[in-house]
This record gives structure tokens, sequence and C-alpha cells, in this order.
């Protein structure tokens, strides 16, 4: 692979969009992703110039094939966060947020339709609130668990 | 100016090829052997006569929805001679989501065949002429 200095600038200026849309991986993270691409690109660009296109041309005929450098960033960016293990913390995040959601939902509707709340109800929105959160994150672990063996 | 407007160009014709069906090249691919990305982007292009080509980076998103999967591992190779590249390898599970992809694809290609008075099948429905 070559070395940065030695690189085309544009494939530098490409390099740096992609790696502009990674900023939330981590610094390894980010870093492996832009040497790969690295060096896919300089592969292609050297087999351009082996078939006589100049620096330049070579440069602009290998981005040519990558694609759009927002795009791939953008993608690429989703695809490794989803890989990402979410901690604890996250899922109390979403229990808390995705509850504290259906509670207000709930009460906001019975609210503007101005009628009282039936007797039950209070027990019904307690249910949905902790049930509903729940089943999510335990069908996010058991996805996440069932590609870890997989992977394994 | 001009490189926005072949990196648009080269988009549209990796629309063409989708990202169901990249990813099903990726995995066929790497049935064969562990690969690193040029190298299965070459592999395509080799295999389909040139006629299949994708904007080259979408295979790395792709790459990682694999991982991510547990369909495909990945890990930094070094060479004696030139420098690290990550090699992909196909997990077991790999091999049984490609086996049941193949299956798929070849039964949808020979229904569209049928329909289309493609495949020997429709040709013999048909007399070998058109309605």
């Amino acid at each position: 692979m070559k070395n940065d200095a030695r690189r085309h600038p544009a494939i530098e200026a490409f390099l740096a969009t992609v790696e502009g849309k990674l900023r939330g991986l981590a610094p390894e993270a980010r870093a492996d992703e832009r040497n790969e691409l690295a060096q896919h690109l300089d592969l292609l660009a050297a087999a351009y110039q082996a078939r006589g296109l100049d620096e330049a041309g070579a440069a602009a005929a290998a981005l040519e094939r990558f694609g759009h450098a927002e795009r791939i960033g953008r993608d690429l960016h989703r695809a490794s966060r989803c890989g990402d293990r979410p901690s604890p913390l996250d899922y109390l995040r979403f229990f808390l947020g995705y509850g504290g959601f259906i509670v207000v939902a709930y009460l906001a509707l019975f609210w503007s339709m101005g009628d009282p709340m039936p007797r039950g109800l209070p027990w019904a929105i307690a249910a949905n609130a902790l049930l509903l959160p729940s089943a999510f994150i335990y069908s996010d672990m058991k996805k996440r668990r069932k590609a870890a063996t997989a992977r394994d | 100016m001009y490189l926005t407007s072949v990196a648009e160009k080269n988009d549209a014709a990796g629309a063409r090829l989708g990202r169901e069906e990249v990813r099903m090249l990726v995995l066929h691919v790497l049935m064969r052997g562990t690969s690193h990305g040029y190298a299965i982007a070459r592999a395509v292009e080799r295999d389909s006569g040139d006629a299949l080509r994708m904007g080259e980076g979408t295979l790395y998103p792709v790459l990682r929805t694999l991982e991510h999967d547990g369909l495909v591992t990945s890990e930094w190779e070094t060479a004696d001679s030139g420098p690290a590249r990550k090699v992909y390898r196909m997990t077991p599970a790999g091999r049984a989501e490609h086996d049941r992809r193949l299956l798929d694809w070849r039964s949808r290609v020979s229904a569209m065949s049928a329909v289309l008075g493609l495949g020997r099948a429709g040709m013999a429905g048909r007399g070998g002429k058109p309605a």
C-alpha cells in the first residue's frame, strides 16, 4: 500500500470524505476502514496505470469504479454500527424512553378525549409500558446472541 | 466536476446490481476460499465476462453486514512481501446461507424463464414460439 504522502490527492480527498462519515466509530475501527479502502483504491489505480493511464487519469478511473464517497461512508457507518453490542445503559435508555413514550401517549389521548379514565386503564398502560420495550429488548438480545453463535 | 459526474454515473450502474445481489455474489466468491475486497470485485467482473459491475465501494458495507450477521469473518493477514490485507472467510452459517440463496435464485430464474419463454420448459410449452 502506498503511504498517504505518495497517494494522488483526489484519492486522499475521497478517503477523507469517507472517514468524515465514520466519526461515530472508534479510532482503530476508522483507521481499519480507511486502510482497507485505500488499499483497494491503490490497487485499482495501479491497474489503470498499468493499462497506460497517467496518475491523475488512473486515480479518476479508480474513483469512478468505487462510487460516491459520502454514500459509501454513510453506508459503512451504518453497517459497522449495527455490529456494536449495546451496553446495559443503552438498553435502560431505550426501556425508559419507549416506556415513557407509551405512558405519555396514553395519558395525552385520554386527556384530549376529556372522558374519565376507566378503572383498569392505569394497569393496562403500565403493562404496555413494561412489556413492549421488554419484548423489543429480548428480541434484539436474542438476535445478537444468534449472530454471535453463528460467528463462533 | 468531472469526478462528481463519473461518480454519479457509477452509482447509477451500481444501483442496477442491488445490495442483495452483491451479497449473494460476495458469498459465492467466498465459497471458493478466503479473499479480500479487491479480489472479490475482480472475481465477479471476470466470472461475469465484465457484464456485472458494482460500485466497488458498496462491497464494504455489504461485507460489514455479512460479518455482523455471522456469515463471514475477517482478519488482517501479513504477507512476506507487500502490505497487510484484510481477508474474509466464510463461516459455516455463511455456507448454509449461500446454499439457501442459491436454491432461491435457481427457482426464481427458472420461474422467470418459464414465464418469458426462455427456458426449455417455457419454450416446449409454446412450441418454441412466443404466444
